[in-house]
């Protein structure tokens, strides 16, 4: 509690500090070291001072949490999981911010910057720190305003705020259904399904569960980079840890429902935000969309886990409960840095629609690399952090397959099938976001004059790739670790009697051990082909001489005619179109020598299409009609009061 | 003993693997009436392509050139699951399974990225169909291997492949041919064999994969050429160990056999590149999808009717 | 065991799934023969297996099976096809991908009801009654989902290739009589459709089943 205290001061103080140095024109102005990345301002570098000192201070004790595992308790252990994204992807958005907000900003909106960065970072604390309700609700509602906040930086597009609006909503709604479920809690005898739904959605508000994500690809792409990178990496998990934290009441929630619910929405959620993420045309938007796709995965193992402990199957629920924990981590890395490097684009040419971009790997190598790693890693391709979570899940659905009933067979088949679906589209997603911002020739003017991006920015980038690695190789410790944590709460999770024999965390660890080893082979195997192929072929020492790239005979080729990111994936766009809906917007050439042509390919989002805007025109509709009682007429009102009345009065009688 | 079988299986699968295109040229060749290519055609083109240099275009990057050792790379890690000869692979293990096609899987996507690196509009253009069918093709896939996973109750590549013992045949014979029939088309979708794409198609407007290494030439271009061969040989093998009972041959009598099988299906793989031509791009996706249905047809009758 | 049976069981269903994904009236229209010689073979099949000698009432069956069936009636819809020009395409109200997911549904379940049936000692193959289900199930699907009269005959006939199987597959009691009851109005329906079908197209230069509704009565004003 000390060590929290201690962060929260740092983290608040440096706030407020920054925040008063920042309102002062001198104290602002003062530059107190100048680095390759530019000038380092005083509070600046307080409020990075805080937040860096303030989340290292946690780490030792999410390392000796998770180290304990299983001898520790529960809350703490999963405390110190959902605190490790935190922490990480803090660290490194805030040292990647300096960089970020440079001179273009001014000394205040930066200072107001930091502001709410450290607030968010010190409510975030809290809310997986906390165990009173009445101070999780305040600090979950602080979470979303000082978020609210930072969304609404770039305040001056109209579109921003529209998005930022969204955001604000979606918050609050989350927050009022979290307050209607911290109400019923105490009676959560009498109601358990209105406390057990109330909280899913406000939790699901939060985790981007489908249909509920309609938030995430509004607010992602108008914050800056890493608040994008903090959002999707450190908060939304929040509402998982929300859901395993607060909403599981043993013997009032029961496993069933629990699980069936976590598993289709999680089902849906991953095929909706994969099929949603394949048209995108913005680069956050894009990544958004795949982070709504990894929270219906997490959501998956989850839900996958608490129905296998219904069906009396420890092994199974082990596993998936090991893979949603590994995906959780995994995704947080790899998407942290995606946004981070959607930043150093953004930064570099000012640009994000992927149809404009491109070539840029010439000119951030670095950045450029990342980005492929973290993309394939995300795309669940081996050897990444995310292979390794979903492999889990897939044995988990093949034993479930392989050995069950009709009904658990259809499920576990069903979410077989939806993780390979997923994993399918995901490397087509994320081929075309890379390929788009980094390969082949700029497409536009802007990418073409794209500049260099001060050092910071992309050190933070291989300073993600080293976590990962890092994390990549602890995976089998880590796996293991969970299952014994979930196999130890037999009190809290599932009736005492269930489960029968652990030997399962044994298993996941020598899998995952078996892979690593495996991955390393793969590793090897490359330099050796890569060796053999640059130093022991004829001519392959001589520098390859560079041509043109083949064009079919058309002698001059212009960066017009590759293919865009909207063109590669417009089949698949229209092989879904019943879903997808796309909307074509055509300029035709016309005469001879046409001028002018253009075609443009969007998509709206299908939460939007299928839910909300039919709900908010039915709540229009509704409200004219109920508007026609408000007629001018006294005699009207006063026949409604009585009528009012009577039914009161019928009601108390008949009952 | 049936470690080395299986090992002389790897071996020779790895020295074969190129005579399966050659073959299915030869036998496409004497189809239609003319002598056809050697055999041994692809061997002379591969060794010719690796005893050259190469070329890449001013827009590449790092991407082209590591493409096609990842692919092989990832092909060789592959294969190491694989129950060659009827023999369980010493490696394998619950699970392997995901490694098998996510290694292919990751293959691919390099290919992919190496066709956007090199900004050329045909390469572009295959790099865009290849993702579309083969995410189609990943689901089919997936819906046979659930079959196979149900049928045989082990989740590792020895396990689902050598679980068609005689007994199975009569019991659930007719979903496995179902299934068999399923997982030869996606043999063909996936190799780019002709109903999907034409391989020795002479116009970049109607090819896939030959659209993709347009910008590759000489030992990258080689090892592309022999990536693609092992992966055909790779997927009549899955085919072959699907269908043929595991249990009635053994030693090098199941080697030779093995063997045997891969051209034998590489005979039928020409047979229908000769009586077949190539589909409209449009009908192919409505193709793909049919394989899931014919593999969810298999797992209906396995999991309700047994 | 029965594995001929099974496999024109399992063809018989394959057809079936097919008849929903393509998008071909020509191919179509094969698939229903297809579907016909198959039901045809199956008698003579089921008599093979169990080894009995061959009944001249089971071969007349299988041959006007095959005949009228496998031959007479897709011929005469493909002349009525060409004739009236139909356009070459289905002309689906519901995509070809989104049909197929409806087959696979329909197929599933009518195999989970077929498992719920209890059997006899005597029917044929336990496959046929699901094969059965799910081609009627597929024939009513096609009947609903596709916009011309043509294709509705197609269904149609689907349809009634499959209660033939069931009859056929379930050894039914005077099967032979029933058999002989239905084909004889299948064929009835398939003549006046192709006549109305050939009326209704040189009357409205199309046969879209669906615009027949602009000649309902409208209120007068």
């Amino acid at each position: 509690m000390s060590l929290l205290l201690f962060a929260l001061l740092l983290l608040v103080f440096s706030a407020l500090l920054c925040l008063l140095l920042s309102l002062n024109e001198r104290s602002a102005g003062l530059v107190l070291a100048d680095f390759s990345f530019g000038s380092l301002h005083l509070p600046v570098l307080l409020a990075l001072g805080g937040a860096v000192l303030g989340l290292l201070s946690l780490l030792p004790f999410c390392v000796t949490a998770i180290y304990r595992g299983a001898s520790g308790s529960y809350s703490e252990f999963l405390r110190a999981w959902f605190l490790l994204p935190i922490i990480f992807v803090g660290i490194l958005s805030a040292l990647h911010s300096p960089a970020y907000l440079d001179a273009g900003y001014s000394c205040l909106r930066r200072g107001l910057y930091w502001f709410f960065f450290n607030l968010m970072l010190a409510t975030m604390l809290l809310v997986t720190w906390v165990s009173q309700p009445i101070v999780f609700l305040l600090a979950w509602e602080g979470m979303g305003l000082f978020s609210f906040a930072l969304v609404l930086f770039e305040y001056r597009h109209k579109d921003n705020l529209r998005a930022a609006w969204i955001y604000f909503l979606a918050c609050q709604a989350g927050g009022a259904l979290l307050m209607l479920m911290f109400l019923l809690r105490t009676q959560a005898e009498s109601y358990p399904l209105f406390f057990f739904i109330s909280g899913l959605l406000g939790f699901g508000l939060k985790a981007g569960l489908p249909v509920l994500h309609i938030w995430l690809p509004e607010a992602h792409p108008v914050a800056p980079a890493p608040v994008s990178a903090l959002l999707s990496a450190g908060m939304i998990n929040l509402g998982f840890y929300g859901i395993l934290r607060w909403l599981l009441l043993p013997g009032l929630v029961s496993l069933p429902l629990l699980g069936y619910s976590l598993l289709i929405c999680g089902m849906l959620g991953a095929l909706l935000g994969i099929f949603f993420a394949i048209p995108q045309k913005n680069l956050k938007r894009l990544l958004a969309y795949s982070s709504v796709e990894n929270m219906g995965l997490i959501a998956c193992g989850l839900g996958y886990g608490f129905l296998s402990l219904h069906w009396q199957r420890a092994d199974l629920a082990l596993l998936s409960f090991a893979a949603a924990g590994l995906h959780i981590l995994g995704h947080a890395l790899h998407k942290g840095n995606l946004f981070l490097l959607s930043g150093n684009v953004y930064k570099s040419c000012h640009e994000l629609s992927l149809d404009r971009l491109g070539g840029l790997q010439k000119r951030l190598p670095g950045s450029g690399c990342a980005f492929m790693l973290s993309a394939l890693a995300l795309s669940g391709l081996p050897p990444g952090n995310i292979f390794m979570a979903e492999i889990l899940l897939y044995v988990a659905a093949a034993r479930g397959i392989a050995s069950g009933s009709l009904l658990i067979a259809t499920l576990s088949l069903a979410l077989f099938l939806t993780l390979a679906f997923c994993g399918a589209l995901a490397a087509t997603v994320f081929s075309k976001a890379g390929a788009a911002v980094f390969l082949g020739e700029p497409r536009s003017p802007a990418a073409r004059k794209s500049h260099a991006i001060p050092a910071l920015m992309k050190h933070c980038a291989f300073a993600f790739l080293g976590l990962s690695l890092i994390l990549l190789c602890l995976s089998p410790f880590l796996a293991s670790r969970l299952a014994q944590v979930f196999a130890g709460q037999s009190g809290l999770l599932w009736p005492d009697d269930l489960l029968d024999n652990f030997c399962m965390p044994a298993f996941n660890e020598h899998l995952l051990n078996t892979l690593l080893g495996f991955s390393l082979f793969f590793v090897v195997l490359l330099f050796m082909l890569f060796c053999i192929r640059r130093r022991h072929l004829p001519y392959s020492r001589r520098e390859a001489p560079r041509r043109f790239t083949w064009d079919c005979g058309f002698a001059q080729p212009t960066a017009r005619m590759q293919y865009t990111g909207s063109a590669f994936v417009q089949p698949l766009v229209y092989l879904f179109a019943p879903l997808l809906r796309p909307m074509r917007n055509i300029l035709a050439p016309k005469g001879l020598f046409p001028k002018k042509a253009s075609y443009e390919l969007s998509c709206r989002d299908g939460g939007e299409q299928l839910f909300w805007r039919p709900l908010m025109n039915f709540t229009v509709r509704l409200a004219i009609f109920s508007h026609r009682l408000q007629s001018g007429h006294l005699h009207l009102y006063v026949l409604l009061m009585i009528l009012g009345l009577l039914a009161l009065f019928i009601w108390g009688f008949a009952l | 003993m049936s470690t080395f079988i299986w090992f002389c299986g790897l071996v020779l699968s790895l020295l074969l693997c190129p005579l399966l295109p050659g073959l299915v040229g030869k036998l496409k060749g004497i189809f239609v009436g003319c002598p056809g290519p050697s055999v041994w055609q692809p061997y002379y083109d591969m060794l010719k392509l690796l005893r050259k240099g190469s070329v890449y275009s001013q827009t590449t990057t790092w991407v082209l050139p590591l493409a096609p050792l990842v692919t092989l790379a990832a092909l060789l890690c592959a294969m190491l699951f694989l129950p060659f000869a009827f023999v369980d692979s010493p490696l394998a293990f619950e699970g392997d399974v995901i490694v098998f096609f996510y290694f292919l899987a990751l293959g691919r996507v390099l290919g992919v990225l190496a066709a956007l690196d090199t900004g050329s509009s045909f390469a572009g253009m295959g790099a865009s169909r290849e993702m579309q069918f083969s995410s189609l093709a990943e689901l089919g896939m997936f819906c046979i291997l659930a079959f196979l996973l149900r049928l045989s109750g082990r989740f590792s590549m020895s396990g689902l492949l050598n679980a068609a013992d005689s007994s199975m045949w009569s019991y659930s014979g007719t979903a496995l041919f179902l299934v068999a029939i399923a997982f030869f088309i996606l043999l063909l979708a996936e190799n780019c064999r002709v109903p999907f794409d034409d391989p020795d198609t002479h116009l970049e407007l109607t090819m896939i994969h030959e659209a993709m290494v347009l910008d590759y030439g000489g030992p990258d271009l080689g090892i592309i050429h022999y990536a693609a061969a092992l992966k055909l040989w790779l997927f009549t093998s899955i085919c072959s160990l699907m269908i043929v009972p595991a249990g009635l041959l053994s030693g090098f009598g199941g080697l030779l056999v093995f063997v045997l099988a891969q051209f034998l299906l590489g005979g039928l793989l020409a047979l229908v590149e000769a009586v077949s031509a190539r589909f409209r791009f449009l009908k192919v996706p409505q193709f793909l999808l049919g394989v899931p249905g014919l593999a969810i047809i298999a797992i209906i009758m396995l999991l309700l009717f047994k | 065991m029965n594995g001929l049976i099974e496999i024109l069981l399992l063809s018989f269903l394959l057809c079936g799934f097919l008849l929903a994904n393509s998008s071909r009236l020509m191919y179509c229209i094969k698939l229903v023969a297809v579907q016909g010689f198959l039901l045809g073979f199956l008698p003579l099949a089921v008599a093979k297996v169990e080894g009995g000698s061959l009944d001249w009432e089971v071969l007349l069956l299988a041959m006007i099976n095959i005949a009228v069936k496998g031959a007479v009636l897709p011929y005469m819809l493909q002349k009525a096809m060409l004739k009236a020009g139909v356009r070459r395409e289905m002309e689906p109200l519901l995509g070809y991908a989104a049909s197929g997911l409806v087959a696979l549904s329909l197929i599933a379940l009518s195999f989970w009801f077929a498992q719920q049936l209890e059997y006899s000692e005597q029917v044929v193959s336990r496959l046929a009654a699901p094969v059965a289900f799910s081609g009627i199930l597929i024939g009513l699907f096609l009947i609903v989902a596709r916009r011309k009269a043509l294709t509705q005959v197609i269904g149609f006939l689907c349809f009634e290739n499959s209660i033939a199987l069931f009859g056929a597959g379930m050894m039914l009691q005077y099967g032979a009589l029933i058999e002989l009851g239905i084909l004889l109005d299948v064929f009835v329906m398939v003549f006046v459709m192709g006549i109305a079908v050939f009326q209704i197209k040189q009357e409205f230069q199309h046969i879209n089943a669906d615009l027949l509704n602009a000649l309902k009565e409208r209120p007068g004003k």
